[in-house]
């Protein structure tokens, strides 16, 4: 593999992250976290560019795409430790940008208030993968499939970004515009991310599907979270975010109206199930179907509510 | 049993130490001084002329050494047999493929290589594509080949017997069609070379190939070098599995590079590039239809196929005759009518993977017997019972299965699976399917049209006395070919596994037709079995002259001589041997005179020894049109039955366990066998379950990388239960045959039984994918 | 550009002079001629480049050799004496774990990492361990193997 030149900064701090992003802002600057899907994207193409078109490109389509320009300044991130952590106090759980998904999977504040998460960690990619990616880098790189992206938003995230012009914070399922795209700035980067700490009748669950047993981006994928109320017999909120059935993670608000309110009974999961799949918008790619897509969405809906309502009942 | 001392043993890999250390060598990790690194240009367009070709650019650019078209490299035909000689080494006057080489680039660095490449400026005139193997022949579609109108570059027509006798016969007749997609072997070291071109016009090419005798034929035939100048070397090999058996462009291409260069290019592969390049597993489109009587006798199969092989010929018109050949086994099958064809489509070429053509042929005949065996209500195994061959039968078309374990095979994976218990369960999604295949043990006949011996060895035994080295152009892809030689040398010699080195995979030690149609076992082992004999009797016979008996009553075990099953009046002999190593401490005290001491002597006297051993089939087959592909000294057989969870609600399918039993013959090694058969359990489950190329329709390869190309992992696998069946046969050494390509017969078949046991669904299509066993189970729905 | 790093690898430092992009698979492979670590996909999907960074088993083919810089990096040539080969190394060729050779020196360092962090894992453990080290020689059957009685061996030598 062949990469193309570049510079590669490392600073120590955050606020030398801001200054730098600032300083090139007029240059092709790439953050490097994991490297994993970074690299793979800059990297030299062994076939050429398809040209303007050929008999076989479809007519719709938009080739050739424009090639993107490889970046000139790499800036890592993996030398700063404000970055790095998973924290929880009173009422809140931080994650830092630079965590990687394996650190996510072995730690027992994500298992015990973020299973979601922490499934969603756990299925990503090989072990290999979850040694080198972070949740930082996962969620800016905005894949609609993206495995800690999913249940991120299903928990009610909060991203935190920084830069020379100050700090925000920007609710998960608002975060993505488009496959790759997001409302960061140029100049802005995820510092890390917060959950909101619940203390019981609480549960969450997530569930990809894929073909083979790792290594896969999800066909679909599901994450859902239940709050109960105080007789955990009713919903008293009720959060499903889809995975690969839309430009971005996809909130089924549909069927999260459909349960908030309502007492928890194999129909109405089966219901909000179905509620779910009108609230998908899936395409036909070369992994799978819309049609296919859409029934798995109800298939799949269904198993993660059941699994996340055990985990709601066992807590408690 | 005779008692051996070596084979049958689960010795350890010779060759595993410097495996495990990292201190094995890899194309990749060979370094020559001056070195350059060359890189291909390769085509965006699936079909087009090409109307200028500039490298203007890129040679001016700093570092770059050469830059080679086909102005450089002529127009030489070549490919894998001289009946469809279709390529050029690169693209002269069209592009054929997304992929196609049109120049190549070597430079003083790889980034600079690479960067050249992309200065050269090529003009394209588009020309309509041609991407579905099932229309490629219809009328009005533009032909890809001038050679080949219809885009057919190569069509059988075969009828043995007389189907309309056995269809008139029959009780019971179905139909049933089975499709797969274009695969890739997917080994893990991409292919890789270095070619170095002296002052005197020697080449030599070092390179990941599994064929060195035929890439040094094709080097020498295109580059136009008289082939006694050309040395083609593999050094240790990441997999083969079929794509590497041949030569490539890219060898081409290098070596070009080397000779216009005069220094030393290396040339490696990314792993996009062996998708675009591996001519790997056709795809195949088959039907058939099946006469039985009822109560299971096979009757006639009338079978239709179309090979879709891409953009050149390749192996492919082998692999149109192997798609029916070996159907003619392992059950009983006096008529058989074949209609098959290759065409040519713009797509990469496809060529001779694991098992060649018949193993997507043996998944839809084995899948339409459980359909029958269903329809009869008979048990699946009874039915293949009732029909398997015996050893010494000849199928329709003439192989002759001179030894075949089969039923052996069959009753052990029934009677070690609890398959009866198993079948009367009907625990929900769960099933259980069986499946027979055999493969050849070795191509009967070698690619181009010659009497050469197919092997030949030479043993060396050490002049200073105790080691043997065996020569053999032979190729060691990680098969175990190797460590087999030297067993069997050692077992043969009566010395330790460690006294015998292996030196191979070189055209310059001897001939030898290379790792592929799993030939390796019986062949080359029986040459090295002559050499070592013929060495061993060298040997003794100085020694049975020296104590003044006679040779008969000499042998060797485990190092040590044996003079009529004793020790034997040795002292004359060891104080002649003592003589010379004055000085030496830890000389050899056993009782008996030892094999060290012994060959010395023999050396003493004659000099430096060799036994010398070669092989070659004798004519074999028909002499009808297309008869020797299916020919083989030997068939190795294979039974396997596979336990499955369906998931009915999203389709996926859990194998849970894979039971097989594989008759090689004689077990060399049976650590060796074993890991040949779960190696080829695992490649079929992949491409049953989740192995397929996908293109997009402009001709690109869409998932050219091991993420979406998926074959299985760790996780994917399941616990796999290998038996071995030894069929003593006669034409191997010490009765061995094959089990590298035979082994993976079964198991597409399996699946796709168990998977019909599950669910009762009758699949059509490959791989069997979450998506594509969700379709099934609505039409299913559909039509209940 | 190029920068000064200094490679902690098998033990010994290493100082370096590497450009940004270069990646530490090819500094190991190249400048440091320790060609036991493979280079099979460059894309992070295979798992013959694995090495270990800080005891993590790490694909060096998608890390830059400056970014390992301070790490302990680990590869197959570090793990034996001479020899004397590890338990994990001695159990892959006792066991037929090996064929093409490969994807060996990935295999056992994630074997180690996995042995290192859990003594006694389960067939299933090993397997999701070795769930991103593609073999496709092997049917991964006789690996599984290898690391259990491997795991067994140290456990016994404590």
């Amino acid at each position: 593999m062949v990469l193309p030149r570049f510079e590669v900064i490392e600073p120590k701090t955050i606020s030398e992250v801001c200054i730098e992003l600032a300083r090139l802002k007029n240059s092709n600057v790439r953050l490097l976290a994991g490297g994993t899907d970074l690299f793979v994207d800059i990297r030299k193409k062994i076939l050429p560019e398809h040209l303007p078109r050929c008999s076989g490109c479809p007519p719709e389509s938009n080739d050739p795409q424009v090639p993107m320009k490889p970046p000139e300044f790499l800036i890592s991130l993996s030398r700063i430790n404000e970055l790095k952590g998973i924290y929880v106090d009173e009422s809140t759980i931080s994650i830092g940008a630079m965590t990687t998904i394996t650190e996510l999977t072995e730690s027992d504040i994500i298992g015990k208030y973020l299973g979601a998460l922490a499934q969603g960690a756990d299925s990503l990619g090989s072990p290999l993968v979850r040694n080198r990616g972070t949740i930082g880098g996962n969620i800016a790189n905005a894949r609609p499939a993206a495995d800690t992206f999913i249940p991120a938003v299903a928990l009610e995230g909060t991203i935190c970004v920084s830069s020379s012009d100050g700090n925000r914070e920007i609710p998960a399922d608002s975060f993505a515009e488009g496959p790759g795209q997001t409302v960061l700035k140029k100049n802005e980067f995820i510092t890390h991310l917060i959950f909101e700490k619940y203390r019981n009748k609480y549960g969450s669950a997530y569930q990809k599907l894929a073909n083979r047993k790792a290594l896969e981006i999800s066909t679909i994928s599901v994450g859902a979270f239940l709050l109960l109320s105080d007789d955990l017999k009713g919903i008293e909120k009720a959060r499903i975010a889809l995975g690969a059935v839309g430009p971005t993670p996809i909130l089924a608000t549909n069927a999260m109206n459909y349960l908030q309110g309502k007492e928890h009974a194999e129909s109405i999961f089966n219901e909000a199930s179905k509620l779910a799949a009108k609230d998908a918008k899936p395409i036909t790619d070369h992994r799978s179907s819309r049609e296919y897509r859409l029934e798995m969405v109800e298939v799949i809906t269904k198993r993660v509510l059941d699994f996340a309502l055990k985990r709601a009942l066992k807590r408690n | 049993m005779k008692d051996f001392r070596i084979l049958n043993s689960r010795a350890p890999r010779i060759d595993a130490f410097d495996k495990v250390t990292g201190k094995a060598i890899f194309v990749d990790d060979i370094k020559r001084p001056n070195m350059l690194y060359g890189a291909i240009l390769h085509s965006p367009l699936a079909h087009a002329k090409i109307l200028n070709i500039d490298t203007s650019t890129a040679e001016k650019l700093p570092g770059v050494k050469k830059v080679v078209t086909s102005k450089e490299a002529g127009n030489v035909r070549w490919g894998v047999s001289p009946a469809r000689y279709d390529e050029n080494i690169f693209c002269i006057d069209k592009v054929k493929y997304v992929g196609d080489e049109i120049a190549a680039v070597a430079a003083v660095d790889l980034e600079t290589a690479r960067e050249a490449v992309e200065l050269i400026k090529v003009d394209y005139e588009e020309l309509p594509i041609v991407l579905d193997g099932l229309k490629a022949m219809d009328e009005g579609k533009p032909q890809i080949h001038p050679k080949y109108p219809r885009n057919t570059s190569a069509e059988v027509h075969w009828h043995f017997g007389d189907i309309e006798k056995g269809r008139a016969e029959s009780d019971y007749i179905r139909t049933d069609s089975l499709s797969s997609k274009m695969q890739d072997a997917a080994f893990m070291e991409p292919q890789s070379m270095i070619a170095e071109y002296d002052q005197n016009g020697y080449l030599t090419l070092t390179s990941s190939t599994q064929a060195p005798h035929y890439v040094q034929r094709t080097l020498a035939m295109a580059l136009k070098i008289p082939l006694h100048k050309v040395r083609v070397i593999k050094p240790y090999v990441g997999g083969g599995f079929g794509p590497k058996a041949a030569c490539s462009t890219a060898e081409l291409a290098t070596c070009l590079l080397a000779i216009q260069t005069g220094k030393p290019v290396k040339l490696i592969f990314e792993r996009e590039q062996v998708f675009l390049h591996s001519r790997a597993r056709h795809q195949f489109f088959h039907k058939m239809t099946t006469g039985v009587k009822k109560d299971g006798t096979l009757m006639f199969l009338d079978h239709e196929a179309i090979l879709d092989g891409g953009a050149y010929t390749s192996f492919g018109i082998a692999t149109v005759y192997y798609a029916a050949s070996l159907l003619g086994g392992p059950y009983r099958l006096k008529n058989m009518k074949y209609d098959g064809y290759r065409v040519i489509t713009n797509k990469p070429a496809c060529g001779a993977q694991r098992g060649h053509g018949a193993v997507i042929a043996r998944a839809c005949f084995e899948m339409q017997l459980d359909r029958i065996a269903r329809e009869l209500k008979l048990d699946p195994i009874e039915l293949r019972l009732k029909n398997v061959m015996s050893t010494g039968e000849v199928t329709c078309n003439e192989l002759n299965m001179s030894s075949l374990g089969m039923r052996e095979c069959l009753e052990a994976v029934r009677d070690k699976s609890g398959w009866q218990d198993k079948r009367k369960r009907s625990e929900k999604g769960k099933g259980i399917g069986a499946s027979c295949g055999f493969f050849v043990s070795g191509a009967g006949y070698p690619i181009y049209r010659s009497t050469t011996f197919h092997c030949t060895i030479v043993t060396k035994l050490n002049d200073v006395g105790g080691t043997v080295t065996v020569y053999s152009g032979s190729a060691e892809i990680g098969q175990g070919s190797d460590t087999m030689l030297a067993m069997i040398t050692a077992e043969v010699l009566g010395i330790p596994l460690d006294a015998v080195h292996v030196l191979s995979g070189d055209t310059e030690l001897t001939v030898d037709l290379g790792a592929y149609s799993s030939r390796t076992t019986l062949m080359t082992g029986n040459a090295a079995k002559e050499a070592a004999e013929d060495l061993k009797r060298k040997i003794l016979e100085v020694i049975a002259d020296k104590m003044d008996v006679s040779i008969d009553s000499l042998d060797f075990k485990d190092g040590l001589l044996y003079v009529d099953g004793g020790v034997g009046d040795i002292g004359e002999l060891r104080r002649e041997y003592r003589k010379e190593h004055l000085g030496f401490k830890d000389l050899p005290s056993e009782t008996h005179l030892t094999f060290l001491e012994a060959s010395r002597l023999a050396f003493l006297e004659k000099g430096s020894l060799v036994g010398t051993g070669k092989y070659k089939p004798p004519p074999l087959g028909g002499s009808f049109k297309g008869a020797t592909v299916g020919t083989s000294p030997a068939f190795g057989c294979s039974a396997q039955i596979a336990e499955v969870q369906v998931d009915r609600e999203t389709g996926n399918i859990t194998v849970n366990k894979v039971t097989g039993a594989h008759d090689c013959g004689f077990a060399i090694n049976r650590t060796q066998v074993e890991g040949q058969m779960q190696g080829s359990i695992s490649m079929g489950l992949g491409e049953a379950l989740m192995e397929e190329i996908k293109y997009d329709s402009c001709g690109r390869i869409v998932n050219a990388n091991l993420a979406e190309y998926k074959i299985p992992t760790s996780l994917d696998m399941p616990e796999l239960d290998a038996i071995i069946v030894e069929s003593n046969e006669p034409n191997g050494p010490f009765g061995a045959k094959e089990v590298g390509e035979g082994a993976i017969m079964p198991t597409i078949p399996a699946i796709i039984n168990a998977v019909y046991d599950a669910t009762d669904l009758e699949v059509d299509e490959l791989p069997l994918t979450p998506e594509r066993i969700r379709s099934y189970i609505k039409k299913q729905k559909n039509n209940s | 550009m190029k920068k000064h790093i200094t490679l902690n690898v098998n033990g010994k430092d290493h100082e370096l002079l590497v450009e940004d992009n270069r990646l530490l698979v090819d500094v190991i492979r190249e400048d440091l001629h320790l060609t036991g670590t493979k280079k099979g996909c460059g894309i992070g999907d295979c798992g013959v480049c694995t090495v270990l960074m800080d005891g993590v088993p790490t694909f060096s083919c998608l890390v830059l050799a400056i970014q390992a810089s301070g790490s302990e990096i680990v590869t197959i040539e570090g793990i034996s004496d001479g020899n004397d080969l590890h338990p994990l190394q001695q159990a892959f060729i006792d066991h037929g774990a090996v064929q093409c050779g490969f994807c060996t020196s990935g295999m056992i360092l994630s074997s180690l990492a996995l042995l290192n962090k859990n003594p006694s894992p389960t067939e299933k453990d090993i397997r999701k361990a070795l769930s991103g080290n593609l073999c496709r020689c092997t049917g991964y059957q006789k690996i599984v193997d290898a690391v259990l009685a491997a795991a067994e061996i140290m456990r016994a030598e404590g």
